[in-house]
Formats: C-alpha cells, structure tokens, sequence
C-alpha cells in the first residue's frame, strides 16, 4: 500500500489533526508541516486523477491554498487526511468537467463548420503502445478513460492504499455503494485492457 | 451453482480476502467450472497489483516557492494596503490639514502688522499692509519726516528737565 503520509508520521511526530489544530491557531509552523507531509501523496491523486502533471500539480496548490482560507472550517470530527483529500478530489473532478465542456465546444465547432473532420481517438487503441507489456502509461489511459465516479475510488483504493471506510468518508458515499464501485471499475478497466492482458 | 454474476460481485471480496470460508468456497468453486470467470479473476487481480506498483509522482522543487506566493498573493487580494476607505480616510485628512494651514498663516499675517487706521491715503498702502507683514516705503518716510519735525527739548531747555525721571541702568535697585 502507498500511503506516504503515514509512513513519514512517526510516534514523536504530531499527527495531522494536532498540526491543524496548532494552525488553526496561527502557528504557520504547522501548515509547512502539512504541506510537506501532504504534497507527494496529493499529487499522486489528483495527477492519476486528471492524468497530466503540471495540471496535478496546480491543484493541488489550490488545495493547500483553500486550506490556508478556510483552516477554521476543519473540524475534529473528520480526519484531516479524508478533509484534504476531499477538497482535492472536488477540484479534480470540477477540471475534468471543465475540459469535457471545453471539448464538447470543440466538437460542436466542428460541426457547425460543415466539414468532414476525423477526430482521432487516440484512446482507442492502445495495442499500438506496445505489443507485449502493459506499461505504466497504458494503465494510466485505461484510468483516464473511467468516468470520474469510478476513476476516484479505485485511484484512492488501489493506488492510494485508503480502507473503504475512508473512501466513504472522502467521497460522501455509502460503504456498500464504495465497494460496489470499486468492483465496477475493476472489472471496467479489465474489460478495457484485456486484449493486452491476453498477451502478458 | 453461483452464477457468473453473483461471483463477478464477489470478485474484489475474492482478491482482498475478505469473504466467509463459505463464499470464498463457493466463488471458487465456480471457478473452476467458468473458465471465462476465472481468466477475468485473474487479470483483474493482476491489474489491481500493477495500480498498487504505479511510480510515484513528486512535486517540483519549485512547488513550495510558488505556494507561497500564491498565498502571498492571495493575501494581498485580500487585505490590500489602498483600499477605498483608506484613499478617502487620507484625503479627508490632508484637506483638514491643509484648511488648518491657511487658517494660521493668514491669522499670523494679519496680527503681526496692524492694519492701518482708515486715512486718506490710497487702498493700496492697505493691501499691501495685509499681505506683508513689511511696510511699505511711503509709510516709513511719512514716519520719518514726522519725527524730524519735532524739536529737542532736552538740548534747547534743560531746566525743564526732571532729573528724578532719568535713571540710569546702572542705577536701578534690583
């Protein structure tokens, strides 16, 4: 399991709610703490989620800047990881719909030109990457290709390493409905890659 | 016997370990008889384990520098130094110092040089008065010539001197 945010808190080192609690009190001591235990797994996230880095990257800024806003929204009944990770999940979701906006503008463009255009879907074959292996960038377009509600619960399960519960916390859903979508979503990215499976 | 459903429902409780002994019994049972299903366990097992072995990510080295001045930034869209009431608050001050100003530098003109009693001469010799707290040249001659008019009393008749009246400062008891 990668959950480098537990792996670096040590039993001398302040936990996460006692680190925005001392924020909370204008100790910005404990902010550079959060950012720097929170960043790396933050980013993993939301880059496995919207698929492009520099993008991952700019928000997950967002994020530790609404953290930075709102510190005194946070309340100790939810644990502060399953709180960031809200927020970030929420941003991500909110750019993915922004680009299918922007892509759905495209095409009506398009359309409304009275041209024969081929749009090419590059997703659709993704036996020209490689022939034999199931590389890392294979996987991460079968991700890209699950619709948002799958692609962040199994992102947080099996790429971040959170307990169901957690997932339930993050995402404001049933623990049934997470497991069932979990389930879903294995089996949507095995459908998706099986042919390449077939030749692992 | 399960259908192949009921097992694909089953099939992340399979993988984690987390069925009864009596439905992991059944699901694989099923497996061995669902040649489909088993093939569809298996990748999907494989892939959950490729997920868990992903690269990580990390951020730039310039990530925390830009956080910073996003937040800085932030900050000041926040809590600007010229806000409006700031801008009118000044203005109203310096309009009150400048009327406090006016005030004094004209009241000092006009007590520090008397204004000429109303006489025959020109308006000008009164403005002039006003605006400076010099006399004007015509004044001081007038002034002058008058004085030289006047005789001395003390050199033309002494004896009406009263020498009691003249003291000297040397003289005076302190």
């Amino acid at each position: 399991m990668i959950k480098i945010e537990k792996a670096i808190k040590t039993s001398s080192s302040p936990t996460d709610e006692e680190l925005i609690a001392r924020f909370q009190q204008g100790d910005n001591y404990a902010f550079n703490l959060l950012v720097k235990r929170y960043k790396d797994p933050l980013l993993n996230f939301v880059y496995r989620f919207v698929g492009e880095k520099e993008e991952a990257e700019d928000i997950v800024q967002e994020t530790f800047l609404r953290l930075f806003k709102n510190k005194h929204y946070y309340r100790e009944i939810a644990k502060f990881s399953t709180w960031i990770y809200t927020i970030a999940g929420n941003l991500a979701k909110t750019e993915l719909r922004r680009r299918r906006r922007r892509k759905l503008l495209s095409i009506s463009h398009f359309m409304t030109s009275e041209k024969d255009y081929d749009i090419p879907d590059e997703d659709s074959n993704p036996e020209r990457e490689t022939n034999t292996v199931i590389t890392d960038r294979i996987i991460q377009k079968a991700i890209d290709k699950l619709t948002p509600k799958f692609k962040q619960v199994i992102i947080l399960r099996d790429i971040q390493g959170f307990s169901y519960e957690e997932i339930a916390e993050i995402v404001g859903i049933p623990l049934g409905t997470v497991k069932s979508r979990v389930n879903r979503a294995r089996l949507k990215l095995q459908e998706d890659l099986k042919q390449l499976m077939n030749e692992k | 016997m399960m259908s192949c459903d009921t097992a694909k429902r089953m099939l992340s409780d399979y993988i984690e370990r987390t069925l009864s002994p009596d439905d992991f019994s059944s699901v694989e049972e099923h497996l061995m008889r669902c040649p489909d299903c088993k093939h569809i366990f298996e990748d999907v097992a494989y892939l959950t384990e490729k997920l868990r072995s992903l690269p990580l990510v990390q951020t730039t080295e310039e990530f925390d520098t830009q956080l910073r001045l996003r937040i800085s930034d932030e900050f000041m869209m926040e809590h600007p130094l010229i806000t409006k009431k700031n801008l009118t608050f000044g203005l109203s001050g310096a309009a009150l110092i400048a009327v406090i100003a006016f005030f004094i530098v004209t009241t000092m003109n006009t007590n520090t040089v008397p204004m000429a009693p109303p006489s025959s001469d020109n308006v000008m010799n009164q403005t002039q008065q006003m605006a400076s707290p010099i006399i004007s040249n015509r004044a001081l001659k007038t002034a002058a010539s008058n004085f030289s008019g006047k005789k001395d009393t003390i050199r033309q008749e002494p004896q009406k001197l009263d020498r009691d009246k003249i003291k000297l400062v040397d003289q005076e008891k302190h």
